[in-house]
């Protein structure tokens, strides 16, 4: 109802002021100024002077020398070439593709349990706080408590865990199963993010909506799926597009739990460049694998943003009610 | 079908929103729970709808205690005050909703949802979303929501209140002429009581969790039980004056700060339980009141404001230290600051303890 009234007298609001418009927005940019002015020094420092260096410097073949030699495109014909890269590139997708499914599907599965299910809100603000913990712990120390999990001899937790119930010997898990490990650390992490986000979209539900559902006949289940997923619909879609991008582009936890390892079972694409640049000090190289990442991570983020319609999503996120 | 709510009561936490609430429901009978806001009439229309459970007492639906059964087991329609129509479904799929969860044949719920539809005018309207119709047909939809799947009992909490004064006085027609036609007993929220008047058989009077009378409108009206009723019910409301009763001989005259008048035979008996020099409440109806020249059994006073209603004059009169409304004809042309007297019509006071407000009316 709101929104059908704003979008039907929006226009009419228009043109009366459109002739001062083209005036005022010009020195309310100059007036706003001050207030950006800094931000936008920022942006430019931190993003775009290092973009625009990473792509100068994959066309050149920069090694430890860090001389700027100029080599064309030898940099992306090597790439595309790069059996290493392949995996890498195949090691990513499924990396994304599974810790996207922790982070957006457990994290709703953790949003739900907390909000609806549990009707005492402390209760579920305590269960909502411990989740969050791995998160205000710095990624070194949550990675070594990974470590310790692991830990490959039989005083590893897990493998005492597995020890005393089954009897099983210790397992190397980090050797055995590297993407497992990282997808679980990573999607563990990640889930509290959406867990977050997701709790406060079903909080923002109105009461009504479970009561009508309930009485006309819903079951848990039927209000799941009929109530909350659709309210839910922009949260989700939100999550995901900002997950895919952020794992695309992240590499620490799995730099500091397998370093990629063993051999290049867990190497992303991210890490891969990291390890071309920093590791054998490839520079250029490094480079070009980043330049490419950023070209896919601006693709994705274009036609999600085309998909699911910028406006609609900043807009309609907003539970909408009446009266 | 019959409902009955025996001693119900509702806590949360340690605050009692309903407190020991018995009432008696007849099949077919349309009754308003009417009381000022948060006196807790959503709360047991939710126990009604088992979305909330009594912490103690008994609900009984025709001859079966539905305390601890499910809303979904419970067959009631509930119209909300927002409607809570779903806003990504179409107003189609938003009356086929509770067929659905039925796991009704599509092909039966599609013939439903079209005959009620037409009942609601909202054929039309079918393949809209609820924020692309108007609120008094979303109004309509919430309705046919509730009752497409043949409820025995409806539920409404305050239905009305968020359309505009015109629909609202031509909604409160259609959905009593929609009761009385379905004969479906209803259970009808409001906190206006204009609305309850207009179209409920009984009225169920709550303040603070607990029930003050549950009778007819014409009764609530003519014969409240304490001032709390008297006030709450009638528009303007009833008007209040402090005085002492005092029984010289044969007679009995109600005396204030600065009036003396007498009881007629009749009021006489129906308050003959009050002592002399018993301190009471009178209370009287604009509508019962008159603006006079001098003479006996008037009450002095002076005018506070006069506001014009269109059809009569609210004169606002200062006695004392009470103020008292007066309807006065069209045509009356009395000025602020000036002497009035105004004449009360005996047979149609009401006289409350100045105790605990409860009427000292002999049949009450
Ligand atoms: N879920 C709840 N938890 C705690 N207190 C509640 C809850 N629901 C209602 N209350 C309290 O119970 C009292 C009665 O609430 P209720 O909603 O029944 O009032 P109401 O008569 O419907 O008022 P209104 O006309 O404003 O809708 C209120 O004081 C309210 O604060
Ligand atoms: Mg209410």
């Amino acid at each position: 109802m709101e929104q059908y009234v704003q979008e039907k007298s929006l226009p009419v609001a228009y043109p009366k002021e459109a002739a001062e418009t083209h005036v005022k927005r010009k020195s309310s940019f100059i007036a706003a100024l001050p207030f950006i002015g800094p931000f936008l020094i920022l942006i430019v420092l931190f993003y775009l002077v290092p973009v625009v260096l990473t792509i100068v410097m994959s066309f050149t073949g920069m090694d430890f020398t860090l001389e700027w030699k100029f080599v064309g495109l030898k940099n992306y014909i090597k790439l595309c070439q790069d059996k290493s890269a392949g995996i890498a590139a195949l090691n990513t997708l499924k990396y994304v593709a599974s810790t996207l499914l922790i982070n957006v599907g457990f994290g709703f599965l953790l949003a739900i349990t907390t909000t609806y299910f549990t009707k005492k809100q402390n209760t579920g603000l305590l269960f909502q706080t411990i989740w969050m913990l791995p998160r205000m712990t710095p990624a070194v120390i949550y990675a070594l408590l990974w470590l310790w999990f692991l830990d490959p001899t039989e005083y590893g937790m897990l493998n005492a865990f597995f020890g005393k119930l089954f009897n099983a010997p210790p397992r190397d898990w980090i050797l055995t199963s590297p993407m497992p490990v990282v997808i679980i650390a990573n999607g563990l992490i990640g889930a509290s993010l959406g867990m977050v986000v997701f709790s406060a979209a079903i909080k923002s539900i109105p009461e009504s909506y479970f009561h009508a559902a309930s009485v006309d006949g819903a079951t848990d289940w039927d209000i799941i799926r009929y109530v909350i997923i659709p309210f839910l619909k922009w949260p989700i879609m939100f999550m995901t597009i900002w997950q895919t991008l952020s794992l695309l582009t992240s590499y620490e936890y799995i730099l500091l739990i397998t370093d990629g390892g063993p051999l290049n079972k867990s190497e992303v694409w991210a890490l891969y460049s990291y390890h071309k640049a920093f590791g054998s000090y490839e520079f250029g190289y490094g480079a070009a694998i980043s330049v490419v990442l950023v070209i896919i991570a601006v693709i994705i983020a274009l036609v999600m943003l085309k998909v699911f319609g910028y406006d609609a999503m900043m807009n309609r996120g907003k539970t909408k009610v009446q009266g | 079908m019959r409902v009955i709510l025996r001693d119900i009561t509702k806590k949360f936490g340690t605050f009692v929103a309903v407190d020991n609430l018995n009432l008696n429901i007849h099949d077919g009978e349309f009754v308003a729970l009417l009381g000022p806001s948060g006196c807790g009439k959503s709360t047991t229309l939710l126990m009604l709808a088992g979305i909330y459970k009594p912490d103690k007492g008994k609900i009984i639906f025709g001859n079966k205690n539905v305390t601890h059964e499910l809303p979904k087991d419970r067959n009631v329609g509930m119209c909300f005050q927002n409607y809570a129509l779903y806003p990504h479904m179409t107003v189609f799929e938003n009356i086929a909703f509770p067929l659905k969860l039925r796991k009704m044949p599509r092909d039966i719920i599609e013939k439903k949802v079209n005959q009620i539809a037409r009942k609601f005018h909202l054929d039309s309207l079918l393949n809209r979303r609820p924020s692309e119709i108007s609120g008094g047909q979303q109004q309509r939809v919430a309705l046919a929501r509730a009752l497409v799947k043949e409820p025995k009992i409806l539920l409404l909490d305050e239905p009305l209140s968020n359309l505009d004064s015109g629909l609202r006085i031509s909604m409160r027609a259609e959905i009593k002429k929609l009761q009385k036609d379905l004969g479906i007993t209803t259970v009808f929220v409001t906190h206006d009581q204009t609305e309850a008047l207009s179209m409920c058989d009984k009225i169920a009077v709550m303040n603070k969790g607990t029930l003050q009378d549950f009778d007819t409108p014409e009764k609530l009206y003519s014969q409240p039980k304490n001032q709390f009723i008297a006030e709450f019910i009638g528009n303007p409301p009833m008007n209040f004056l402090d005085v002492v009763c005092i029984r010289e001989g044969d007679k009995v005259y109600l005396k204030g700060t600065s009036f003396k008048i007498e009881l007629p035979e009749r009021a006489k008996r129906e308050f003959a339980q009050i002592q002399n020099g018993e301190k009471v409440i009178l209370g009287i109806r604009p509508e019962n009141l008159k603006l006079t020249s001098e003479g006996q059994n008037t009450v002095k006073g002076e005018i506070y404001v006069v506001e014009p209603l269109g059809r009569d004059k609210l004169v606002n009169v200062k006695i004392g230290t009470n103020r008292i409304k007066v309807i006065a004809p069209q045509d009356y042309n009395g000025n602020m600051g000036e002497n009035v007297f105004v004449r009360l019509d005996m047979d149609k006071i009401h006289l409350f303890s100045s105790e605990d407000g409860n009427s000292l009316r002999m049949s009450a």
